[in-house]
Parts: structure tokens; C-alpha cells; sequence
């Protein structure tokens, strides 16, 4: 009852005070629903991003602005909504609650449990979308972040701050390599988010299934939009994944983060946008989907001591159709990133785990992360491994081969044998 | 309900053109009809407004007070605006 009485005091303190007290609403008037998105009328001088609260409570943000209407993404249960409803802007662009208890625990794209444990206080609002910072405020990668899978910290170094696309046809091992990254990040001070995006429900238990078993999830955020959520939250998701990373970030934490998967990510956006009756582009996506996942990854980065010292290194994950890479957002995304790892199904199949395509994996940047004694056993090794298997290939063929060609081949057999290595067990560099 | 696009398209039309007339106009919403004086006196708190055509709207709903509209500016100081922000308080600190 301590909530009646604060009112009644508000109440006595409003009529002791002579001078008229009042704010100024900005209202519009609902007009359409369709799946997951409102289209209202109104709300003149409301912004882009603008959070905005129906009748029922239900909140939604704006992100369309035509000539007289809005649309706006609903966040919650669309179907209370009925069409000649009032709806209020709320002055603020949208931000979820972040804060150290986070970590542990699974929460939705606005920030809320999912795990169903205690409800998180929140430290601080951090806004879902931010512009990244600029060059001033950013440090060289020079610091590695170790996955603990051999070829890739071999081959494909990747510094803290790096943004790295695991990139793959289905059932791959994509997913594993990001996990068993995270697993690998126990002890070196790494706060780790799982950005799930229209992943099953029960993967998204798996993963916390074995983050738990592995110690892992002392360290680690799950962030999560099923294939069941709203395509609204879905495309959401990664963005307050980053909100939150920056939040560690600012602390002076060195954060990683994994987008499980912007193929998918992409869809939820290209099904808001086709409701929204946006022009839609090749493969039907819209004009601005290169614009959505390049600010997401920009977002990726090591800053100054200034801006608190931390980093966030970024793994997105991008799924293919028979390994074709050159479809609209594979291509966009290799190009926003630093780098690729490159799995193949042919390789997975033989028995060669992980299955990276050493010829065309590369990191851009990670080279410079790479530790001293990393760099000189690693130095000639992904030369003779991209030679190795063109040629394994091509002496099928062929009987009689010089000894040149049999002592490459041997070796190359090699080092492909020792770089396998199940899942869920990351090397300790020492090793 | 199934519309003709071109209709819809008129229709929506006529719908802009007329919320862009309401634009200038300031209403006062109130749950029973206010004299010329009441509206007065109501509007002269609102310097903004001063100047402005005013009408007055009836609406019951909104029990007491007065809410006064213009485009899509919403002043809310009605009982029913104070009722439903009670019953959130009492929601959010349940
Ligand atoms: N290094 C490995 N050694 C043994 N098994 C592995 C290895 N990597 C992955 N696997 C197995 O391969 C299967 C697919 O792996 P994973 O789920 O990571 O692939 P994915 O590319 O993420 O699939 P999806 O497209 O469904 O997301 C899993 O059953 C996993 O256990
Ligand atoms: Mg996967």
C-alpha cells in the first residue's frame, strides 16, 4: 500500500501548487495492423527510433516515416492492438537495461530473464542502436583473443577487436567453433555474449546446457530471439547484444560476442520490411540490408584508455547454401568483416574437424595479435597447406610423382591430421 | 473489410487532408459541454494556444478535467488521464 500512499502525498503536493503543471503528449492514431507491425497516423513530431506505448501497455518503436503515417515494430503482443487505438510517444529511442548481473544469465532482445530467474536490476540504459565509435577513440588489434582451436589460432589469428565471419553450409561445426571459443575464454578475463537469432528453442537450451557443464557460463550472456519470437525482436537482437557489450566495454572489459546467425537476421529484416511495403531489392531484401549489418559490425572494436581501454572482438555467423558465398549477404557481409573462416561440407565429411577451407580463410588483421612463438611454427604452414590440398587433389590422378611432390604431400597429410580436433575441447596455448 | 485500393487511396487522402485542417484547430476535450467563458479561461493557461480557434468536444469518458488537443499534441489532464497513471503505478511497484 506504500505505492496508494506516495500517490495520495503526489496528489496534495499537485494541489498545494497553484501554478498549472502539465506536459504535452505527442499522439497518433493506430490505422493498420499487419504481422508484428502497427502503421499509425499522427505522431507528428515524433523521431525515428522513438519508443512508443499503445493502449494495452504494449510498447513498439518507430522506424518507418511516410509522408502521413508511421510504422512502427511492435514489442510484444500485436494482436491487443486494435486499429483506431491512441498511441503515445514516449521521448526516448529505444534502450534496454544492462548491468553486471547479467552475467550468467539468458535474457530476450529488451533485456528481460528468459531463464526464469530473478527479475535484473538494471545499472544502466544503454541505447539499442549507437553509432560506432569514430577513429579517434580506436586502438590498433594488437592483443590476441586464443579460440583454442588449433588451425584457426595457427592459421587465422584474431585479435581482440577483430570482427571475424564464421561462414559455412548447415550442420558445418559453425556454432561450434564460436562455442567452443567461448569455452576456450575461461580465466582470461573475457566477458562472452551468445547472441542467438532465430535459433530453436531448445538449441538455445543446448548451448546453455553445455556453457554450464564447461564452467563457461560464469562468464557468459545468452541473448536470445527464437524462431518463434516476432520477427521484430529477432532483428533486435544482435543490436542489444552490442548494447550490452559496450556496456562491458566501457568498464575496460574485453568482449566477445557471437551472432548466431545474420543469414537469419537478415530474413527477420527482410520480412519487416516486405509488411512495411518497402521497395525490396535483389533476393527481395531491402535497399538499406548492407546499411544493417554494417553498423552492427562497426560497433565491433578496440578503443583508447580514454573511452575505457575495453574491446569487443565480433564473430558473426553467416549460413550458405552449398557453399555458394556469392550470394547477396554472404558477399556483404565478407566484405564489412576482417576476415573469414570458411568451412566446407566435403571436409566436414571426411572427417576433417573442424572443416576449414584453408585456401580461402583468411584474417586480415589477427596477424599482428599473433604471439612470437605462434607466428614462426606458423609462418610457412598455411602456404603448405593451401598447396597441399590443391595437390592432393590433383595426384589422384596420377601414379608416379617426384619426391618433391610425395614430401609436401606427407607432410601436408601431416599437419591436416594434427590440426583435427573434437569438439569442445580447446587447446591451452602451452599445449 | 475489403477496399477498393483506389478508394482506400482517396479515402486516406481525404483522411490526411482533413487531420491537416484539424491541425490549426485546438480542442478542448471535457466530459460536459463548457461556456464560451469556461473555455476562456481554460485556454488563457495555455500561452501557446492564446491565439488559436478553439472548440469544444464532448466526450465522457473522460470523467472530469479537460484535455485539449491540437494536432497531434496531446495536453492530458483529465481524471481519466490520473486514474490510469495510478493504475500503473500500482502495476509497476506491485
Ligand atoms: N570438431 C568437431 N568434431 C566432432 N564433431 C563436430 C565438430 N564440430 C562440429 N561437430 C558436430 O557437427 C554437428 C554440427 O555442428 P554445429 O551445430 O556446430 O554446426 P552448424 O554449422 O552451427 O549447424 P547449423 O547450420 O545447424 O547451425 C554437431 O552435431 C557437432 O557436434
Ligand atoms: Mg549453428
Amino acid at each position: 500500500m506504500k505505492a496508494i500512499d506516495q500517490y495520495l502525498e503526489q496528489i496534495e503536493r499537485e494541489i498545494k501548487n497553484s501554478k498549472l503543471d502539465y506536459k504535452t503528449d505527442e499522439v497518433g492514431i493506430v490505422q493498420e495492423i499487419r504481422d508484428g507491425v502497427a502503421l499509425a497516423a499522427g505522431l507528428d513530431k515524433a523521431g525515428y527510433g522513438e519508443v512508443v506505448e499503445f493502449e494495452s501497455g504494449v510498447k513498439g518503436y518507430i522506424i518507418d516515416m511516410m509522408e502521413d503515417s508511421v510504422g512502427i515494430i511492435v514489442l510484444g503482443d500485436y494482436l491487443t492492438i486494435k486499429s483506431g487505438e491512441q498511441v503515445k510517444a514516449l521521448k526516448y529511442t529505444l534502450s534496454v537495461p544492462v548491468s553486471e548481473k547479467m552475467v550468467g544469465r539468458i535474457v530476450d532482445p529488451l533485456g528481460q530473464p528468459l531463464d526464469g530467474g530473478e527479475p535484473l536490476p538494471a545499472d544502466a540504459w544503454n541505447p539499442v542502436e549507437k553509432v560506432a565509435p569514430s577513429v579517434v577513440y580506436r586502438k590498433p588489434v594488437n592483443v590476441p583473443l586464443q579460440t583454442g582451436i588449433k588451425s584457426i589460432d595457427a592459421l587465422f589469428p584474431i585479435g581482440r577487436g577483430q570482427r571475424e565471419l564464421i561462414i559455412g553450409d548447415r550442420g558445418t561445426g559453425k556454432s561450434t567453433i564460436a562455442l567452443d571459443t567461448i569455452i576456450n575464454q575461461k580465466g582470461q578475463d573475457v566477458i562472452c555474449i551468445y547472441c542467438g537469432i532465430g535459433q530453436k528453442n531448445s538449441k538455445i537450451a543446448l548451448v546453455s546446457e553445455l556453457l554450464r557443464k564447461q564452467g563457461a557460463l560464469d562468464y557468459t550472456i545468452i541473448v536470445s530471439a527464437s524462431s518463434s519470437d516476432p520477427a521484430a525482436l529477432q532483428y533486435l537482437a544482435p543490436y542489444t547484444a552490442s548494447a550490452i557489450a559496450e556496456f562491458f566495454m566501457a568498464k575496460g572489459k574485453d568482449v566477445l560476442v557471437i551472432y548466431d546467425d545474420l543469414s537469419k537476421h537478415a530474413w527477420a529484416y527482410r520480412q519487416v520490411s516486405l509488411i512495411l511495403r518497402r521497395p525490396a531489392g535483389r533476393e527481395a531484401y531491402p535497399g538499406d540490408i548492407f546499411y544493417l549489418h554494417s553498423r552492427l559490425l562497426e560497433r565491433a572494436c578496440r578503443v583508447e584508455d580514454s573511452q575505457g581501454g575495453g574491446s569487443i572482438t565480433a564473430l558473426p555467423v553467416i549460413e550458405t547454401l552449398e557453399g555458394d558465398v556469392s550470394a547477396y549477404i554472404p558477399t556483404n557481409v565478407i566484405s564489412i568483416t576482417d576476415g573469414q573462416i570458411f568451412l566446407e561440407t566435403d571436409l566436414f565429411n571426411a572427417g576433417i574437424r573442424p572443416a576449414i577451407n584453408i585456401g580461402i580463410s583468411v584474417s586480415r588483421v589477427g596477424g599482428n595479435a599473433q604471439t612470437k612463438a605462434m607466428k614462426q611454427v606458423a609462418g610457412r604452414l598455411k602456404l603448405d597447406l593451401a598447396q597441399y590440398r590443391e595437390m592432393a587433389a590433383f595426384s589422384q590422378f596420377e601414379s608416379d610423382l617426384d619426391e618433391d611432390t610425395k614430401k609436401l604431400l606427407n607432410r601436408g597429410a601431416k599437419v591436416t591430421q594434427l590440426m583435427k580436433q573434437d569438439k569442445n575441447k580447446p587447446y591451452r596455448l602451452g599445449e | 473489410m475489403r477496399l477498393d485500393p483506389q478508394v482506400k487511396e482517396r479515402l486516406k487522402k481525404t483522411f490526411a487532408s482533413e487531420l491537416l485542417a484539424q491541425k490549426e484547430l485546438v480542442k478542448v476535450i471535457s466530459a460536459y459541454s463548457l461556456s464560451q467563458d469556461e473555455m476562456h479561461k481554460i485556454v488563457s493557461q495555455f500561452p501557446k494556444y492564446a491565439s488559436a480557434q478553439v472548440e469544444n468536444k464532448i466526450d465522457p469518458t473522460v470523467i472530469g478535467g479537460f484535455v485539449i488537443q491540437s494536432g497531434s499534441q496531446v495536453i492530458d489532464l483529465s481524471i481519466r488521464n490520473a486514474l490510469h497513471l495510478l493504475k500503473k503505478q500500482l502495476y509497476e511497484s506491485n
